[in-house]
């Protein structure tokens, strides 16, 4: 090390030279880093999605999803298997766990599928595997509408023109589409007619495959030219297909427009989309895994620019940010980097106002933004992003990095005032280059300490882990690079700055300060007991007062955006009728003068990853930026005008909070009582009384119980006799009900680029009339029979969805936590459920940010054990004398009374932002009082002073300007931070702040006035001894 | 003792058991009878829209498929029948004639001659039977067709193309043994009937189509031979009541409903029968819950009935 501090004080302008450059690179790196809001804190996804046409819910269950489940559960590196069977489709969703080869992982996955190969029943599709995706990747969401184009003509236009130009831009992983008409040629055949000419489905499907068949010919070969021979492409025109020759019968040709009707019709729909209330188009772009969103929304909305003039002339207006997540990251980081640019001046005024020496203050100073620029770079090399919580984490270790370079500056210009009063003073570099490395030792050990307070936030691994791990880690890194500036640029500087002959005197105010402190200090010695009684009293209210604590999982995070999701209380209410009420809603949400946009997402979009039903629905509500409105004001009004509609559940979140609570919980509310048991009717049962008991608790709102029985359906039972009378197979009958019901694609017309399905359906108003099931008739090999003659069709309900969790059956009773702590919420609902004596065959689990925040808690309480032993390791190694060791760690939990105090005035509760505050504060504290500590061990074991009241009462006055000065920045560097709390994207920044704040008037007064007598009283004795 | 005990047990342990099917839709219907009560305001958010009812009659209707018979089958079949019984009838005459020509040991003619007389008899009187199970078999063992008179008064009203004959196809079992009296065929795709006939006969079945045959005579009917038509019969008597739009109906707890809007924004289920359907809806017979004053619920009725059905509705 100190060849190193020798080697940079004596080339230092070479290392001037290269700090120059490091800090140009330093700001390139900055520039170009990757920017997000949050840390990527949900843990990465994989669904496997698998159609089973024609089968219901629990049919998928059992026979598909089940075996599904069963195979891939040994896969390695699996965190959560969810799943949620619906008819016709089975969704599972696979969490993976953290730090694990992802892609490894995913492969494990796709092998196991592999390994099934094809033991899924007949008609069952494959298993596809999706990429690895996270919940967080929303990206963008743009609305479509037209007065001009029809609902085809508007599809057409996203399908065709937008979603393959979005898909191109880098980043973008899919465009899902919900609303408008998907254009189908429908081959619609008349049952009466085709019963009375005696044709069957098949039949009818061949012919129309012939009349689309498209194939290639060959070409012809003259003397001097190939000729291509062109053949026609099957262009989408009904005429075309329903003049095509159905059979031949008594040399007259039969065509398909004799017992088809063909038109252009749309598809059949599993979701819509209405715009600001009307009808039109929702694109929902995703992002790659791992994809920086800021960067792919803005090469999105370059690519939506140059579609615009195209679409807006054409009549279709655009809605370019229905929902846009990168709204919340500019301004989150704006507001940031706003507060961070104050804090720099105000940090800078500082320095001058203590240093009076501009050259020692730009030293000190310059080693911020070094540190700063060269923790960045490394955190870009880790694959992090410039985010809300890596920006605190350096906004918290301001104090430390400026009292790192204060430390070594102070004693530099110390030791070279000393020098310049000898006789023959020695050369500069050496002054500098001892003064350096003489205050070293304890710095490094008391960062080491800093580092090990913040280390269960690093390795914590639950959702609140993930926030603040980055935070921990960007603030080791920006301590760790401090500590190699000091080392290295701040003695080059010191060389190259500072004159020979400087002036190191104490300026009067600072002088009348350290009086100040001796006389306190004495007038505490004095009182020494009832002191120390007042404090120990505070410090244990303090730690009695944190578990009762309003305390929240997760902030409520100001997205100027809600998502509202609005559920039928019944499967099967009709997307005609979602709609309209979807229309009355939108109208409601847009009479508001603070309500930019809204849309509604209905049901679920073609080959979509959710299982929404059509009586499910989700609404963007998009706040105005210019509107100066209270959010949770704006959350309230939001939610009543839904809460009134009835009929419906509905629940009101911020885009963060629904993605945070459905990586916890697979919903989107904050708290999930997931009732597990083998009976689907017991556990119905078991929900709503569920429900019913936690109905009117304090703090519970949206409560929900989203029932999945009572889908009306039409149940048809085979009757094995008459089947055999009539020769029928149940394929048959099977296949009948599926063309004719669910549709049977039997070939594609082309229209230049785009296609379109030419599909085989029962014409709308027969389909649309449950009882005409039972005149269906069935084509079979003794003729025709309405489908009433071989089966019993009766009306029924049956379950629209059946979830699991790894691979248990259970129903949900949802709710969030407004206005009241999350741990008190919690506990009253738990002893509600407790009290209702569930079914033996039933346990109900709560889950979510209640469960989380348990794990959080119990991985912090083990990890905070490993910590303080280290810290105890840390500080008997620091030490020479043994009780220094005890008092730092008794000092430690004196510095809460501050936080608790101001946590308890603001009223914040016990937020992660709080708890983030707490640690730093413990930090500071410890860092404060080793360094002082450190400082009375140099005195007497350096210096030579003797160890008495005197050397106590210098001690705490040297120490007195670098630990304002350290207060001092850190608290004007969180100043704007505590200012700016109702920020958006100071949601966590914000408490933190402002505990911080708090914390560091104790623990600063503490350590300036109580640690020095603490001193005398305990170790001076000791020492004189030693 | 014992004994008693057990029964007791098992009495207990059915009562404590799920609630019957039957018990559990009598405990529906009840419930759907009291209804939901709306405020303006839930009224308005639901959107909900009522309209009167209509009077209609309805009678039940079987419906079947049918094929115009082509008359060269028919006159085929006649001529056939018609060729045999005219050479049956001389070939019996000869015979006759032959036989008495020989009497006693005096014969003019020879014996052979009356044997080849007599076996033509046979043969042709075999051929005329067989013509006529033929024509049975086409047409019907019990139809006017055995009417010589009938069979020609058919056969000139179809030769003159005043009548169409065609043989419908009727669901098995739908009639019971029952012949109908009448019959509406209907043109495939057509809204109106093609013709209505009053001359209805038991067919064999159509070995291409199940179910029970009939011939049926239809007058004045521009109907085409060999054309494929739909019939139907009607079934029972008719009956009074009141038109459902097909749009107000909703399904659930297994049943299908319909709201009626009472008075002080009150809504109750009624619950009909889907299979009495008219043209855009359904037939709902007067003496149940829906009366000639009723209006019933055209839209929204889904969300209603979400609303009705709601698990906090039921958790209170």
């Amino acid at each position: 090390m100190r060849r190193i501090v020798d080697l940079c004080v004596r080339h230092a302008g070479t290392l001037a030279t290269f700090t120059l450059i490091a800090m140009l690179a330093g700001i390139w790196a900055v520039r170009t880093a990757p920017l997000d809001v949050f840390p990527d804190f949900v843990p990465s996804t994989v669904d496997i999605q698998t159609e089973a046409p024609g089968f219901t819910a629990e049919q998928v269950e059992q026979l598909v999803t089940k075996r599904i489940e069963n195979a891939v559960n040994g896969a390695t590196g699996l965190a959560t298997i969810r799943s949620e069977s619906i008819p016709g489709l089975s969704v599972i969703k696979i969490q993976f766990a953290d730090k694990i080869d992802l892609y490894n992982a995913r492969q494990g996955v796709s092998e196991k599928l592999t390994e099934m190969g094809s033991s899924l029943p007949l008609g069952v599709g494959a298993p596809k595997l999706s990429p690895l995706t996270s919940s967080t990747m929303d990206l963008l969401k743009i609305g479509l509408v037209s007065d001009k184009l029809d609902a085809y003509a508007l599809r057409d236009q996203a399908e065709w023109v937008m979603k393959p130009a979005l898909l191109a831009v880098p980043g973008v992983a899919h465009v899902m589409i919900y609303g408008g008409d998907v254009r189908q040629i429908q081959i619609q055949p008349d049952l009466a007619r085709m019963t009375a000419y005696g044709f069957t489905l098949s039949e009818i499907a061949d012919a129309v495959r012939a009349a689309l068949s498209l194939k290639g010919a060959g070409f012809v070969d003259t003397d001097h030219q190939r000729i291509l021979i062109q053949t026609p492409v099957p262009a989408p025109d009904p005429a075309a297909i329903a003049h095509a020759v159905l059979t031949v019968r008594g040399r007259t040709p039969i065509m398909i427009s004799d017992i088809a009707k063909v038109v252009e019709g749309p598809a059949l729909k599993s979701g819509d989309a209405l715009i600001q209330g009307q009808p039109g188009i929702l694109l929902s772009l995703a992002s790659q895994y791992g994809a920086n969103t800021l960067e792919v929304t803005r090469a999105v909305e370059a690519a939506l620019a140059q579609m615009k003039p195209g679409l807006t002339a054409q009549g279709i207006t655009v809605y370019p940010a229905i929902h846009r997540p990168a709204n919340f990251i500019e301004q989150a980081l704006s507001s940031l980097q706003k507060s961070l640019a104050i804090a720099a001046v105000l940090i800078l005024l500082v320095l001058l106002l203590f240093l009076r020496n501009w050259r020692a203050a730009l030293v000190t100073f310059l080693a911020i933004p070094l540190s700063l620029l060269a923790a960045v770079a490394v955190l870009e090399h880790m694959g992090h992003t410039l985010n809300t919580m890596t920006l605190g984490g350096f906004a918290v270790a301001l104090g430390v990095l400026v009292d790192d370079a204060i430390i070594g500056v102070e004693n530099v210009l110390r030791r070279m005032a000393e020098n310049n009063q000898l006789i023959e003073p020695r050369p500069r570099h050496e002054v500098i280059r001892d003064a350096t490395l003489e205050v070293r030792g304890p710095v490094i050990y008391a960062t080491l300490v800093v580092i090990a307070v913040f280390l269960p936030a690093l390795f914590s691994t639950s959702v609140q882990g993930h926030f603040v791990g980055p935070l921990a880690l960007a603030f080791i890194l920006a301590v760790l690079a401090s500590l190699a500036v000091a080392l290295t640029t701040a003695p080059a500087l010191s060389a190259l700055l500072f004159k020979s002959h400087v002036n190191h005197a104490n300026h009067g105010w600072i002088q009348r300060l350290k009086h100040w402190q001796s006389h306190t200090i004495d007038l505490v010695s004095i009182r020494f007991s009832v002191i120390a009684t007042l404090l120990s009293i505070l410090t244990v209210a303090a730690v009695v007062a944190l578990p009762f604590l309003p305390s929240s999982f997760m902030p409520d995070f100001r997205e100027n955006h809600f998502v509202v999701q609005v559920y039928g209380s019944k499967p099967g209410i009709s997307l005609a009728e979602m709609r309209a009420m979807g229309a009355r809603i939108s109208k409601e949400f847009l009479a508001q003068p603070y309500i930019a946009t809204v849309s509604q997402q209905l049901g679920r979009a073609e080959l979509g990853e959710d299982t929404n039903g059509p009586h499910q629905t989700e609404f963007h509500v998009e706040l105005k930026p210019d509107v100066e409105v209270d959010q949770i004001e704006a959350e309230d009004a939001v939610r009543q005008i839904v809460g009134h509609y009835p009929g419906v559940q509905t629940e009101v979140t911020t885009f963060l909070g629904d993605r945070i609570s459905e990586s916890l919980t697979g919903d989107t509310a904050d708290i999930s009582v997931k009732i597990f048991g083998d009976q689907l009717d017991t556990l119905d049962v078991t929900a709503r009384r569920v429900m019913a008991a936690l109905a009117g608790t304090p703090g519970i709102a949206d409560l929900q119980f989203k029932p999945q029985n009572g889908t009306p359906t039409v149940t048809v039972q085979f009757l094995p006799g008459a089947l055999a009378t009539q020769g029928l197979k149940t394929g048959d009958v099977l296949d009948a009900l599926a063309t004719n019901y669910a549709g049977l694609t039997v070939g594609q017309t082309y229209a230049g680029t785009r296609f379109v399905d030419a599909v085989m359906l029962l014409n709308p108003s027969d389909r649309n009339r449950p009882e005409s099931l039972s005149s269906l008739m069935i084509s079979g090999p003794l003729g025709p029979v309405p489908l009433g003659q071989v089966a019993r069709l009766a009306m029924s309900d049956t379950r629209y969805l059946v979830s699991h969790e790894a691979g248990q059956r259970f129903d949900a009773v949802t709710f969030n936590v407004v206005g009241r702590s999350l741990n008190a919420t919690i506990d009253d609902a738990k002893a509600k459920v407790e009290a209702l004596q569930l079914p033996a065959s039933t346990r109900a689990v709560f889950s979510g940010a209640a469960d989380e925040a348990e794990t959080a808690r119990t991985q912090l309480m083990v990890y905070s054990s490993f910590a303080l032993v280290l810290i105890g390791m840390l500080l008997f190694i620091s030490f020479r004398w043994r009780a220094h060791a005890w008092l730092v760690l008794v000092n430690i939990p004196f510095s809460l009374i501050g936080s608790v105090a101001t946590i308890a005035l603001i009223g914040g509760g016990l937020t992660l932002g709080a708890m983030v505050g707490l640690i730093t504060v413990f930090g500071i504290s410890a860092r404060n009082a080793i360094l002082m500590l450190s400082h009375y061990e140099h005195l007497v074991e350096a210096e030579g002073a003797p160890w008495n009241r005197d050397t106590i009462l210098r001690g705490a006055q040297e120490r007195l300007v670098p630990i304002l000065m350290t207060a001092a920045v850190t608290a004007l560097g969180l100043l704007p931070l505590a200012i700016g709390m109702n920020q958006p994207g100071q949601e966590i920044e914000g408490p933190m702040a402002v505990t911080v704040l708090g914390g560091l008037v104790s623990s600063t007064l503490l350590n300036l006035i109580v640690l020095p007598v603490l001193e005398m009283r305990f170790t001076a004795p000791k020492a004189e001894a030693a | 003792m014992i004994r008693k005990s057990v029964l007791a047990l098992i009495l207990a342990l059915s009562a404590c058991g799920p609630t019957p099917p039957s018990e559990k839709k009598a405990e529906e219907r009840k419930n759907s009878q009291l209804g939901i009560a709306l405020t303006s305001e839930e009224r308005n958010a639901l959107g909900l829209q009522t309209a009167q009812v209509q009077t209609a009659t309805w009678r039940a209707q079987i419906l079947g498929y049918g094929v115009v018979i082509a008359l060269d089958v028919v006159a085929q079949s006649e001529a056939d029948y018609m060729a045999a019984s005219a050479s049956a009838a001389q070939s019996q005459a000869a015979a006759q004639r032959a036989r008495s020509l020989v009497t006693g040991d005096e014969a003019a003619v020879s014996r052979e001659a009356v044997e080849a007389a007599n076996a033509k008899a046979t043969a042709d009187q075999a051929a005329l039977l067989l013509a006529r199970r033929k024509a049975d078999a086409a047409f019907g063992l019990h139809g006017p067709w055995h009417d010589p008179v009938q069979r020609a008064r058919i056969m000139e009203r179809l030769a003159s193309g005043r009548s169409a004959l065609v043989r419908v196809t009727l669901p098995l079992g739908s009639l019971r043994d029952a012949i109908p009296t009448s019959l509406t065929i209907i043109r495939p795709g057509a809204t109106s009937n093609s013709g209505n006939a009053r001359e209805v006969w038991e067919a064999p079945a159509d070995p291409a189509l199940p179910g029970r045959g009939f011939y049926a005579l239809v007058d004045g009917s521009d109907l085409a031979q060999n054309e494929r038509v739909s019939a139907s019969v009607p079934s029972g008597p008719a009956q009074e009541g009141f038109f459902v739009p097909a749009s107000a109906l909703v399904v659930g707890e297994s049943e299908s409903w319909v709201y009626l809007h009472k008075g002080n924004e009150r809504y109750v289920r009624a619950p009909i029968d889907t299979a009495k359907t008219l043209s855009g809806g359904y037939f709902v017979p007067q003496g149940g819950r829906i009366g000639p004053d009723a209006r019933i619920v055209t839209r929204g009725a889904g969300l209603l009935l979400s609303r009705e059905l709601a698990p906090n509705n039921a958790g209170e």
